[in-house]
């Protein structure tokens, strides 16, 4: 369901110039739950970015369900994201205004389809991530494990083909990186969602169906 | 603590952070320029209307130690004896002074000076150039009769020469004079009115019928012992006295320039007044800006007070940044100032001769020291400015400011919602409007102004917050823009404050404009009911209230089909210390035709007691700045002595900011021995038409020089053009104001864009569309637009109550009646909504077009 | 005879001698009527009252005065007769005080157009005033002045007797000044006037006394068309004798033939010199801080008289340089003579004029 192709990104960082992806293949299956790993610097970020169509390639292609995300728009490719894609964040990012359970409805409020339905798959997410009684508080008012699961949560509410974390236990204590590991998982086995997960924490990696490792852009086989 | 070591750290990052956020960092520099070049713009003005004013006085009299000056009617010329007896005196000088229209140059006029260049010669700072360009003495320019110089500029605009002849007209008199030298003042009296000309006293006497009469003697005097002249002059000033007519005035010459100064002085206050309100709303920007430039910084401050620097080295350090910043905006200000006094000379140099003093200014003066005052005052500004978010940055505990996380979470938001000292501020708008009004201190109502609109700024973020809980729009982006705008209160509470006093001012001055003028054009409807009109055209033209050719007269009452002629003498005077101006009318025309709108009276008939004796009416505003009721008495200096005149009534009007006092003719002519007239009102039998009658006299009137003549419809045109001409600057400044706080909609918006970098980010990648993005802050600059303008709107009505009620009543007197100009209103509400949308328009464009992936990685 | 106004009048560019001229000219001798003719004579475009004089302290000091009223006709008849401010004439004064012992040359300046009374000059006898300047003739023929300047710090009051008849200049006081009929004036000295009363000098009163020589001379057209100045002198012997010189200069530095003098014995009758009688030789120069140069010191020789000897000032800046009237500038000064009559020393003191030497007055001579 997501494939790569000699997939290459590099940026202008000041006069040098960076080679953050050097020729990624690799092939995603539907329903799998994969980690990628690596030092800092590797390159996993961006290859995450590149998959979820947050960012455009330097050369290679990208197919997510077969749409090749190298060669979209940015409107096709929000429209990508709004429907096919889920994110959780390291710093959990949801917006501070909003309840609990808008933060968890925003996707569905970007795309206009906040309707009674909505709201109850809404509710049942809450309940699935056990912040059913939280849904009306405000973000300021949780502790990070309650906040990722909202955001988890949010990430899953408009069941999204493909669910991508980036270090979402980087700022977790132990106890709390477990809980939302298994979340996760769980989760995206009910909803036979894949996922993707960027960290650099073995314990977090062990859990994934299949590892790929970068080292220096490049696959570490 | 090496500070200077860490400044300099600082300093460079700080520089790499201004071509970082260029945008930011040129909008902050624009709004602190815009601030001061209104400040330089105003002051420069003034400056030059004063300066010039000076220049045209000391290109004829020089620079006198002591000066005897005729106010309101001229001086017997016999004074000069007794002054030359004088011990005190070594030099003396006579001048005379009129304005003389030139018939063969419709529309141009000379200030005439009539001077002796005998004695003259140590006092004057022109020159005398024939033809050679050599200079000419004193025997050269008495040694053929009616010879004349006048200034180059002149000559050239009306192609003249030297040898040509140059009819001049005034008060009925004609004379044809004889150009032949050149004037060219001395190179400091840059400035000096152009249509100055100079001829011998006796040909100004005779020809124009003034004879035995001078306008000011001008003299030097011996220094005493210790080469002063001060206590020579108040001896002096004690020996005169005695000898010199009521209405002369005698002193040092710089009281000359103090009274115009006062004469100015509440026009010119109005101004400065005006141009501190952009400035006021510049300071709201910078403290913006630099609030936003600690909140990204906050790292950098960290990890510079883990370093070891303290508390008040990181004030000193971002106050100094905001100094540094604001020296360039305050440059440029000054620069844009200038441009901008150049635009505004013309407008301001004819509202001061129609209401104040004869001016003509060419080119402006600059003054080094008010432009160093405007650059410190801008400098003032943005140092304040940046205080307080420098403070609040100095407080957060090192360890805090080196988590990373949004700057924005972190931001402090405005808990403390200001409406303690929202209160404080409404509170002092009372004192201060109770000073102004009741404490004779009238300055005190520019500050009763400047607190009404503080106690709006103080109440911006609570409105925001208000709007902010309001259920929003179901849109997407209003929901967004609802949340971002609520969590970005701390920025935008400031940026709405400057857009609520801009508004405010706006609305303010449009209703106090709107109101005076509504209420002069109605007051002008009800009190103008003669047909037509007939005053000499240098009065006009200059602004002078040169005398009508007494023929004008005979020949109204002459002509078939005029049932009454009244007549209007208007000279200017000083009375106790104010300015004010002394009018003579026929009043049994004027009770019948064109009776006046009376206040108060004494019992009886106002108008017969002004017949029978020595009664006078007072306009409403003459009364409350003197504090006269009907039966006071005020002593009035004329030529025949200090006159005892008792008021008899108080009217309406709206012709002078420094108040009328009314006498019947006869009365006037009796007390002053003067003749003139200044204008005449002549009413109709019923059928008989204006335009003929009008036609008639204009073209009997031909050969005797350029008169105006208008008729009802076109002298309530000319006076609201005036009234129209002296509201231009105000008018301008207005705008600028505005212009100003729509900068600030930009900063704001592009400083939270900036802190926001990451959350758009987020939203990106949630699933949000450049467009979503875009709506999403062009909605929260709704909420912001829509929190000043709101707040401004009721802050404008507030202002227009304390400009009309209390600065117009305290400084003028005037009763203006309230007209709300709906209309207009809604244009400058609907102004301000566009401007704030087109403001929002360049951060929004940039904050959609954020890369997403670029956006999360940025922290 | 002085001849400055004529310069004046010349620089101001004002009418010659046109067919419509409304004013007299010195033609035929003035049939002369005292003390009528010491007062002014309006028909006439320029007249002068001229004093200069040799003055001595207590201690000997000795000093120089001159004291000058000019009237400067400008028309017959005022254009604007009904203004007080109407001019006919312009009235100048100048005064000048040099204190030889301490170098010092000071003067000033007074220009009026007598307008409310500023200036006052009889037309039955000697009674000028120019503001607070004035000179008197006085019912005992002492001649009384009082002028000051707070300003320079210098001033006078001095009472001048004579001690000599006065003296008619030239044909019966017909003084001529060029070959063209007309170009002369009328004009009579008093040669020697016994003088005392004070000088003020940086405003300190010095009591003095000495001999003053006084002028009184009227004209219309007094200088030919090209003639460049005149050097003039008088000069009072301790003999009791007078003496006045004057050359003309034309062009080219020559002598204009109309030069003429006048020997005032100590008794008798005065004799009239003509050109021919004298020679006036420049013996040293001395240049202004302006760039002109006049001569000083001069070798004078009249050899009927059997009179030769030097005249010599006693400070060489003696010039006058006059702000209110174009900048013009004259040397008048104090001086001394030494030489010899028939043989024996005769010595004395005088005052020497020496006008057309710096450019503005040059210039106006050529007109």
């Amino acid at each position: 369901m997501l494939e790569t192709r000699d997939l290459h990104k590099s940026y202008q960082a000041g006069e040098a110039r960076v080679d953050a992806l050097r020729g990624i293949t690799l092939k995603i299956l539907a329903g799998e739950i994969v980690a990628i790993t690596g030092p800092s610097g590797c390159g996993k970020s961006t290859l995450l970015h590149l998959l979820g169509a947050l960012d455009t390639p330097t050369s290679g292609q990208v197919y997510l369900e077969g749409h090749p995300l190298h060669s979209l728009n940015d409107d096709k490719l929000t429209a990508l994201r709004r429907l096919k894609i889920g994110f959780v964040f390291q710093f959990f990012h949801l917006l501070p205004t909003l309840t609990v359970e808008e933060n968890v409805l925003l996707p569905l409020l970007l795309s206009g389809r906040v309707n009674p339905l909505a709201r109850a798959r809404a509710r049942d997410l809450l309940t699935s991530v056990q912040l059913a009684d939280r849904s009306h508080h405000r973000p300021h008012q949780l502790s990070g494990g309650q906040l990722q699961r909202a955001a988890i949560a949010r990430a899953l509410i408009h069941q999204p083909s493909i669910l991508l974390a980036d270090e979402p236990t980087g700022n977790l204590d132990s106890a709390s990186s477990n809980a939302v590991i298994e979340l996760i998982t769980r989760l995206a086995r009910k909803e036979k969602t894949t996922v993707l997960l960027v960290t650099h924490s073995q314990s977090v990696a062990a859990t994934a169906d299949r590892q790929i490792q970068l080292v220096d852009g490049r696959i570490q086989s | 603590m090496n500070w200077l070591r860490t400044f300099r750290v600082f300093l460079a990052h700080g520089g790499r952070d201004f071509f970082r956020h260029k945008t930011l960092s040129l909008l902050n520099l624009t709004a602190l320029a815009v601030g001061v070049a209104a400040i330089v713009a105003i002051q420069t003005v003034n400056e030059t209307a004063l300066r010039s004013f000076r220049a045209s006085l000391d290109l004829v009299a020089g620079r006198p130690d002591f000066t005897v000056e005729g106010q309101g009617f001229r001086l017997p010329e016999n004074l000069i004896p007794i002054l030359r007896q004088d011990p005190a005196i070594r030099e003396l000088t006579p001048t005379l002074t009129l304005i003389a229209s030139l018939p063969s140059h419709p529309g141009e006029f000379i200030h005439l000076i009539g001077v002796d260049p005998f004695s003259n010669t140590e006092l004057v700072t022109y020159r005398l150039q024939d033809t050679l360009l050599t200079p000419a003495d004193a025997t050269a320019f008495v040694s053929e009769p009616n010879t004349i110089a006048i200034t180059r500029p002149l000559a050239d605009r009306l192609h003249l020469k030297i040898g040509d002849s140059l009819r001049a007209v005034s008060g009925g008199h004609q004379a044809n004079l004889q150009i032949r030298f050149l004037l060219e003042p001395s190179p400091d009296l840059i400035g000096a009115d152009d249509h100055l000309a100079i001829a011998d006293i006796a040909t100004v006497q005779s020809s124009f019928g003034l004879l035995g009469q001078i306008d000011r003697i001008d003299a030097l005097l011996l220094p005493d012992a210790d080469g002063k002249i001060t206590s020579a002059q108040a001896d002096l000033l004690t020996r005169l006295t005695p000898h010199l007519p009521a209405n002369a005035r005698a002193g040092s010459p710089e009281r000359r320039g103090q009274e115009v100064g006062k004469m100015l002085g509440a026009f010119q206050l109005n101004l400065t007044a005006l141009s501190l309100i952009a400035l006021v709303v510049g300071m709201f920007l910078v403290t913006n800006t630099v609030a936003a430039n600690v909140a990204r910084r906050r790292s950098e401050l960290g990890l510079l007070r883990s370093l070891g620097l303290d508390r008040r080295s990181v004030i000193f350090l971002l106050v100094g940044e905001s100094l540094l910043l604001s020296l360039l905006g305050s440059t440029l200000g000054i620069f844009l100032g200038l441009q901008v006094a150049r635009t505004l000379l013309h407008s301001v140099s004819s509202t001061i001769t129609s209401h104040y003093v004869l001016l003509s200014m060419t080119d402006i003066a600059v003054n080094p020291w008010s432009l160093l005052l405007a650059g410190l005052a801008g400098l003032l500004a943005a140092g304040l400015a940046a205080w307080w978010p420098a403070r609040e940055a100095s407080l957060v505990p090192p360890v805090d400011a080196l988590q990373p996380g949004n700057s924005a979470d972190r931001a402090s938001s405005p808990h403390s919602l200001a409406l303690r000292p929202a209160l404080l501020c409404f509170l002092l708008t009372l004192i201060f409007s109770a000073t102004a009004l009741y404490g004779r201190i009238p300055r005190t109502g520019f500050l009763a102004a400047l607190s009404i609109l503080l106690a709006a700024a103080f109440l911006a973020p609570s409105l925001g917050r208000f709007f902010a809980r309001l259920p929003s729009l179901p849109f997407p982006s209003a929901i967004l823009a609802r949340s971002a705008f609520s969590r970005g209160l701390h920025r935008h509470g400031l940026a709405a404050a400057a857009l609520s006093v801009a508004v405010a001012m706006a609305i303010g001055v449009t209703i106090m404009v709107h109101s005076f003028r509504a209420t002069v054009d109605q007051w002008i409807g009800e009190s103008i009911k003669a047909d037509l009109f007939i005053a000499p055209s240098t009065n006009l033209i200059a602004g002078a209230l040169e005398p009508l050719d007494p023929i004008a007269e005979s020949l109204a009452l002459a002509t078939p089909g005029v049932l009454a002629v009244g007549t209007y003498r208007e000279v200017r005077l000083f009375l106790d210390g104010l300015p004010a101006k002394l009018a003579a009318c026929k009043l049994d025309v004027l009770r019948i035709h064109n009776p006046l709108t009376l206040l108060s009276a004494l019992p009886g008939d106002p108008y017969e007691l002004c017949q029978k004796g020595d009664y006078a009416l007072i306009s409403e505003n003459f009364a409350r700045r003197r504090r006269l009721q009907p039966g006071s008495s005020i002593s009035l200096p004329t030529p025949t002595g200090l006159r005892s005149i008792q008021v008899a009534a108080i009217f309406r009007d709206y012709t002078s900011e420094s108040g009328l006092l009314l006498l019947d003719r006869a009365t006037y002519q009796r007390l002053t021995q003067d003749q003139g007239l200044t204008s005449l009102a002549i009413h109709l039998q019923p059928g008989i038409s204006a335009q003929a009658v009008g036609d008639s006299l204009r073209e009997q009137l031909r050969p005797r020089g350029e008169f105006l003549i208008y008729s009802q419809a076109g002298l309530r045109e000319e006076a609201l053009r005036i009234f129209d001409r002296s509201f231009a600057v105000t008018t301008l400044l207005r705008t600028l104001a505005i212009a100003v706080a729509a900068l600030g909609v930009t900063l704001s918006l592009t400083a939270l864009g900036v802190e926001r970098t990451r959350e758009i980010g987020i939203l990106r990648a949630t699933g949000a569309s450049r467009t979503q993005i875009l709506r999403t802050i062009m909605f929260e600059s709704a909420y912001l637009g829509a929190t000043g303008i709101t707040l401004g709107i009721v802050t404008g009505f507030a202002v227009a109550l304390i400009l009309m009620q209390v600065i117009n009543r305290a400084f003028f007197g005037w009763t203006i009646d309230w007209h709300t100009p709906y209309p207009s209103l809604i244009y400058v509400t609907l102004g301000m909504i566009l401007a704030c949308l087109l403001a929002s328009l360049p951060p929004a464009w940039r904050a959609s077009r954020l890369s997403p992936a670029e956006a999360l990685r940025s922290e | 005879m002085k001849k400055l106004l004529s310069i004046l009048l010349l620089c101001l560019a004002t009418s010659g001698l046109n067919a419509a001229d409304p004013w007299t000219h010195a033609t035929t001798p003035w049939p002369w009527s005292f003390p009528r003719d010491h007062g002014s004579h309006p028909e006439f475009k320029t007249e002068w009252w001229y004093l200069t004089g040799n003055l001595d302290d207590a201690k000997g000091n000795p000093y120089g005065y001159e004291l000058t009223f000019f009237r400067h006709g400008l028309q017959p008849k005022p254009t604007q007769p009904d203004s007080a401010w109407s001019i006919r004439d312009i009235y100048f004064a100048h005064l000048a005080i040099t204190d030889v012992q301490s170098r010092r040359f000071i003067f000033s300046e007074k220009i009026s157009r007598g307008a409310l009374g500023e200036v006052e000059i009889s037309q039955k006898d000697m009674q000028v005033r120019l503001a607070d300047w004035t000179l008197q003739r006085k019912p005992d023929s002492t001649l009384q002045m009082a002028a000051s300047d707070p300003v320079t710090g210098i001033g006078l009051e001095l009472s001048a007797t004579p001690l000599k008849p006065l003296t008619l200049q030239g044909q019966k006081g017909l003084s001529r000044k060029s070959a063209t009929p007309g170009n002369a004036s009328h004009y009579y000295s008093f040669t020697r006037l016994q003088t005392s009363g004070q000088l003020t000098i940086a405003g300190k009163k010095i009591p003095v006394q000495g001999l003053s020589w006084f002028d009184h001379e009227f004209s219309t057209s007094a200088l030919g068309e090209d003639q460049e100045g005149w050097d003039w002198f008088c000069l009072q012997f301790d003999s009791g004798d007078e003496l006045m010189l004057y050359r003309m200069r034309n062009p080219g530095n020559r002598t204009d033939p109309a030069s003429s003098g006048t020997w005032i014995p100590a008794h008798g009758p005065s004799l009239p010199l003509k050109s021919s009688d004298f020679t006036i030789l420049p013996l040293d120069e001395w240049k202004t801080a302006s760039g002109a140069t006049y001569p000083s010191g001069w070798k004078i020789s009249i050899p009927s008289l059997q009179i030769t000897g030097e005249v010599q000032p006693l400070l060489l800046d003696q010039e006058l340089r006059l702000k209110r009237t174009s900048n013009i500038r004259y040397w008048e000064g104090t001086c001394r003579f030494t030489g010899t009559r028939n043989g024996k020393p005769l010595s004395g003191r005088g005052y020497t004029e020496l006008t057309g030497y710096a450019s503005p007055i040059g210039q106006g001579m050529k007109e």
